[in-house]
């Protein structure tokens, strides 16, 4: 490679932009190493070209339109940049607001979903109760509708013994029994000859508290008789009867429970003195 | 110690640095450190890595012409070209830690262009006053030339001019672009 052929052909130019051959470009390096004129050109020619591609790269050099317009809304370009700034630190503050909202929603749909989940359930609840207290006041109801017809049924049962039940009726023994801590004093029931039921009458309390009644009668402390299931009548009162036989002339304690369930209570004490003739 | 005015030849140089002549290690670094430091700049060295490219190439050239290892004087530098493009292979395989230097494009560092790289803040001034005073014709060709590196008949129909006017062009917008920015720098 000659001098003039690097002249010709432009060889400077293409080693500073870049365009020779990886063989030629060695050669041209050998050459310049020698040739002053060619360093020189080569050193120059570089500096130049990076100068204008640097101007080219800021704009400086673009077509006279652009310039003008350029530089016409230069003053735009730090508000822009403030602009787009802001809208970018908007659209992020926007993104985070917006997830953070959609985890929030998230939250509270799910704790309205327990929420409602418990009021089913509540709902549920309630209306097992007031299914279940229906039953029991229709229970109740039919409970007091059969005791009442067991109370006229024993009204009008016909005694298979009319007669006998009218000599029972006649000459049934009673006593009504009240609490003797107050008045210390013994109920007195006097029992004729041939009686064979006496009939003892204690008021109870009203209400529903106890399902049954049972009545003990002792005699020093060792029980006559003893009865269970007794329910007052229309009256309030406990009506039991006791065979006659039973007793003897002399006193008594009387003790009324109150049966609930399996549970027993004792609710009062009664001294009875019975007078056999 | 006799000194010559006028610059030695290769050869001369070579065979005095095989003597011990240390002022002819001077000329020799006269002569060819700039080439040496332009060599890796247009190797697209960072302008740190040709300073180092350039004294590591002196010493080992130094040593070799010491040591006599030189055996054509008249070729010195053939020699001295071999040695620079070698420091730089090295230095670039220490740097990448990749092997052979095969493509120089993937060398270029990322982020900023070569130009930006060079271009100080007083010259990037001057640039740009000095852009601003050429002819709007020159501004195109050096962009489309240069810049755009577009095909010389593409600038030629946009300037509407004949293909073979552009070699003229060139020569006399880049003229204008020198002397404009001299002027610049010298106030």
């Amino acid at each position: 490679m000659t001098h003039q052929e690097i002249i010709d052909r432009e060889i400077v130019e293409q080693y500073v932009l870049d365009q020779l051959s990886a063989g030629d470009r060695r050669i041209f390096q050998e050459h310049f190493f020698e040739c002053d004129d060619c360093f020189q050109q080569a050193h120059n020619l570089s500096e130049n070209v990076t100068r204008v591609r640097y101007a080219a790269a800021q704009d400086a050099l673009a077509a006279e339109e652009r310039r003008k317009a350029a530089a016409s809304f230069s003053w735009l370009r730090p508000v822009l940049a403030f602009s787009v700034g802001a809208c970018i630190l908007l659209a992020a503050l926007a993104l985070a607001l917006f997830l953070g909202n959609r985890r929030l929603q998230v939250r509270l749909a799910g704790e309205e979903e327990a929420l409602r989940s418990q009021q089913r359930a509540q709902t549920e609840s309630d209306n097992s109760k007031r299914d279940a207290e229906q039953k029991l006041q229709a229970a109740e109801a039919e409970r007091a509708r059969l005791q009442q017809q067991l109370d006229e049924l024993n009204r009008g049962k016909p005694s298979p013994r009319p007669d006998e039940n009218l000599v029972a009726q006649t000459n049934l023994p009673s006593v009504t029994l009240e609490s003797n801590r107050d008045s210390g004093s013994a109920a007195q029931l006097t029992i004729p000859t041939g009686t064979k039921t006496i009939s003892l009458l204690i008021p109870v309390e009203p209400g529903n508290r106890f399902q049954s009644f049972s009545v003990e009668v002792l005699r020093s402390k060792a029980p006559v008789a003893t009865v269970n299931g007794a329910r007052p009548n229309q009256s309030g009162s406990l009506s039991i009867r006791v065979s006659a036989a039973q007793l003897e002339s002399g006193d008594y304690r009387v003790r009324l429970y109150g049966v609930d369930k399996l549970q027993r209570e004792l609710l009062a004490e009664f001294d009875l003195h019975v007078l056999k003739k | 110690m006799a000194t010559s005015a006028t610059p030695l030849a290769d050869s001369q140089l070579a065979n005095s640095i095989a003597q011990g002549n240390r002022t002819a290690e001077g000329a020799l670094y006269e002569k060819y450190s700039n080439r040496i430091l332009y060599l890796a700049l247009s190797e697209r060295c960072s302008r740190d890595e040709a300073e180092d490219v350039r004294a590591e190439t002196f010493l080992r050239v130094i040593q070799s012409l010491r040591d006599g290892k030189l055996q054509k004087p008249d070729s010195l530098a053939s020699f001295i070209v071999g040695i620079a493009l070698n420091v730089l292979r090295e230095h670039r395989r220490q740097r990448s830690g990749t092997d052979a230097l095969t493509e120089r494009q993937n060398e270029i560092d990322g982020g900023q262009s070569p130009e930006e790289t060079i271009v100080d803040k007083e010259e990037a001034r001057l640039i740009i006053a000095c852009a601003a005073q050429l002819k709007s014709r020159d501004r195109d060709f050096l962009r489309m030339y240069f810049y755009e590196e577009l095909p010389k008949a593409e600038i030629a129909r946009a300037l509407g001019i004949k293909e073979e006017r552009l070699r003229l062009i060139k020569s006399r917008a880049l003229k204008r672009f020198q002397q404009i920015y001299a002027r610049l720098r010298n106030g």
